[in-house]
């Protein structure tokens, strides 16, 4: 169970945003999607997503094409979360993550056990009758997550399909602590079979948290593979164009 | 012992908030059968209650023999006149609540931008040019009068979508402009077409231009009535859709909506509904934008109860502005639409000036 950019090139206005990439995310990991700005990550997480259709080259959901999929079938094997939300009516924190299980055709029971459940996961559950817009920004992000973390839930983790979910950027707006929960969260996630692929600047969470890494540079695949040697000071001062103290203060040594 | 106790309180959310729509609806619904009764009682004549079951049964043909004059009162004048006001009033409501939903906006009504006065137009064109067409067989022309407004009030929203949206963002100053620029090209046609036309046919063109629910007759108005519920009927299926949509329209899409074409239902329908509904009462202003605008207030934004709170308060609104265009000069009438314009711009002040904050 995967899912793949391979040999994906990816071209607006004549500006070649990703060139011959080749991403392999496997469920049950975390893949980290990470590379200066500009270099084509959020393209990147878009096109695994299925937002955006590749000019040459193929995603592969669970290897099949993602096109082939409708958009109820993509929501029923990947969610995304966004980096912030504006609904345009008031609504509850519950019914927000409520709303994570719309493709499912289930009971409202079954549904409001999956919702109990994320806002349990990130902590949220006492804010489960508050009005979306009055919560903090950190509280907000967590919704998000949980709703994210209620459209990508199964009932036993061991039988069926192993799902996606998707973050660009999860903790950027987050203080360290904050951060560090919401790492904590998909670590724990991608343990329990979710395939996790984020788009991140945080070089020493990747570090600590992440099972594969692809650096991007300047629209094509730099480096590839396990954290640890992928993040290195040489490589990540190479890539993004700073001095080995810089690197090394990044990788958090 | 803990876990119980949360696990409920996300189901007590719940529950309560099922019971609140279901309690919510029901008032609802009993006020709008409250307006109905005292709509059909009133009036130049005064009636007994008895009078409202003998003109039913009048109208339905079960009871030939009766002569009265008040059941005939009820049978010919008042019924269709309610239920008119009935079907335009949760037209306008939920084609409101519908464009409100398409647009993420609160601020958007049928009249405002433009959708009403594009079926007056419609309609207008086939008045004034309608008799030439006589190729359309005679079966159809009931279906003429609705059918023209609909495609004035299709266009109109056609053009203000465009207008008004990039790439999933709504400009609401863009929209707003779009609409009055369509009112004023809806003017000019109208006012066009007063100038070209004979007696009868300025009566019928005034008629839009201020919105009453007088003179009502059955086999004029069945076929609207008919649009009216089916296009309703397709609406308030989308309520869930409309729920995802309310978030962003990407993030509606990850969720599994095929927003595309929920769009495409969110454009033809609410036209179907107020161009239907303009065909039959003209232009019945502000309706749209009251009704969804308190049910939210009030309740909750949640779509399966936005739209049939907004069609039973639309209901409510419109009989009661009738009541009220019947009784404030009587034995003369009011225009409806003064009424309803009188009440909701006022209303749509306070709401530009409590939305100013967070308007582009």
């Amino acid at each position: 169970m995967s899912l793949c950019l391979k040999e994906v090139n990816y071209t607006i206005d004549k500006k070649e945003l990703l060139k011959d990439v080749n991403i392999r995310c496997e469920a049950g990991a975390l893949s980290a999607i990470v590379g200066p700005n500009g270099a084509g990550k959020s393209t990147a997480l878009k096109l695994m997503a299925g937002d955006l259709t590749p000019t040459s080259g193929t995603t592969l959901l669970n290897r099949a094409e993602i096109s082939s999929f409708s958009t109820r079938e993509l929501a029923l094997h990947r969610a995304v979360m966004p980096q912030q939300t504006s609904p345009a009516f008031g609504l509850k924190v519950w019914e927000m993550v409520q709303l994570g299980r719309a493709p499912f055709f289930e009971s409202q029971a079954s549904t409001l056990t999956y919702v109990e459940k994320s806002l349990r996961i990130v902590d949220a559950l006492h804010l489960a009758d508050r009005e979306l817009m009055t919560l903090s920004g950190g509280e907000k992000q967590r919704i998000l997550l949980a709703k994210a973390l209620a459209q990508v839930s199964v009932e036993d983790a061991s039988v069926g399909e192993k799902k996606f979910l998707l973050l660009d950027e999860p903790t950027a707006s987050l203080d360290l602590k904050q951060a560090q929960t919401v790492m904590k969260i998909l670590r724990a996630a991608a343990d329990s079979g979710i395939g996790i692929v984020l788009v991140i600047h945080d070089i020493a969470s990747v570090r600590r948290y992440g099972d594969a890494v692809f650096l991007l540079k300047d629209g094509g695949l730099a480096y590839a593979g396990e954290p640890k040697s992928v993040l290195t000071v040489q490589k990540i001062s190479d890539s993004f164009d700073v001095d080995s103290e810089t690197a090394e203060d990044s990788i958090g040594i | 012992m803990e876990t119980s106790v949360s696990t409920d309180s996300i189901a007590y959310l719940s529950n309560q908030s099922k019971s609140k729509r279901v309690l919510a609806l029901s008032i609802l619904g009993g006020l709008a059968f409250l307006a109905l009764l005292i709509s059909i009682l009133t009036g130049p004549v005064e009636l007994p209650v008895s009078a409202i079951w003998q003109g039913l049964k009048r109208s339905l043909g079960a009871d030939p023999t009766n002569m009265s004059g008040s059941s005939a009162i009820v049978s010919v004048i008042r019924l269709p006149r309610v239920f008119l006001g009935v079907f335009v009033g949760a037209a306008l409501g939920i084609s409101g609540a519908a464009l409100q939903g398409l647009f993420r906006n609160p601020l958007v009504d049928p009249g405002l931008i433009g959708v009403s006065s594009g079926g007056a137009l419609g309609a207008s064109i086939w008045i004034i040019f309608g008799s030439t067409l006589t190729f359309i067989p005679d079966f159809l022309m009931v279906f003429a009068l609705p059918v023209f407004a609909f495609l004035g009030s299709l266009c109109a929203m056609v053009l203000v979508y465009r207008i008004g949206s990039r790439r999933g963002h709504v400009s609401v100053a863009a929209m707003l402009l779009s609409g009055i620029a369509i009112n004023a090209l809806s003017a000019a046609a109208l006012g066009f077409l007063v100038f070209v036309s004979d007696d009868t046919q300025l009566r019928s063109i005034n008629f839009w231009t201020l919105g009453s629910l007088g003179g009502a007759i059955w086999a004029k108005i069945w076929p609207s009535m008919l649009v009216i519920a089916g296009a309703s009927m397709l609406i308030l299926r989308d309520a869930k859709n409309l729920n995802l949509f309310a978030i962003g329209e990407v993030d509606a899409k990850h969720l599994g909506c095929d927003t595309v074409k929920l769009k495409r239902r969110m454009i033809i329908l609410p036209a179907m509904t107020t161009a239907a509904a303009v065909s039959v009462s003209g232009i019945i202003g502000f309706i749209g934008l009251v009704a969804p605008h308190l049910i939210r207030l009030m309740v909750g934004t949640d779509h399966r109860l936005v739209l049939p709170g907004s069609a039973l308060l639309g209901v409510i609104l419109i009989l009661t502005a009738d009541i009220l265009a019947r009784i404030a000069v009587s034995p003369a009438e009011l225009p409806l639409g003064i009424i309803t314009s009188l009440v909701g711009a006022p209303f749509f002040i306070w709401l530009l000036v409590r939305y100013k904050g967070w308007m582009p």
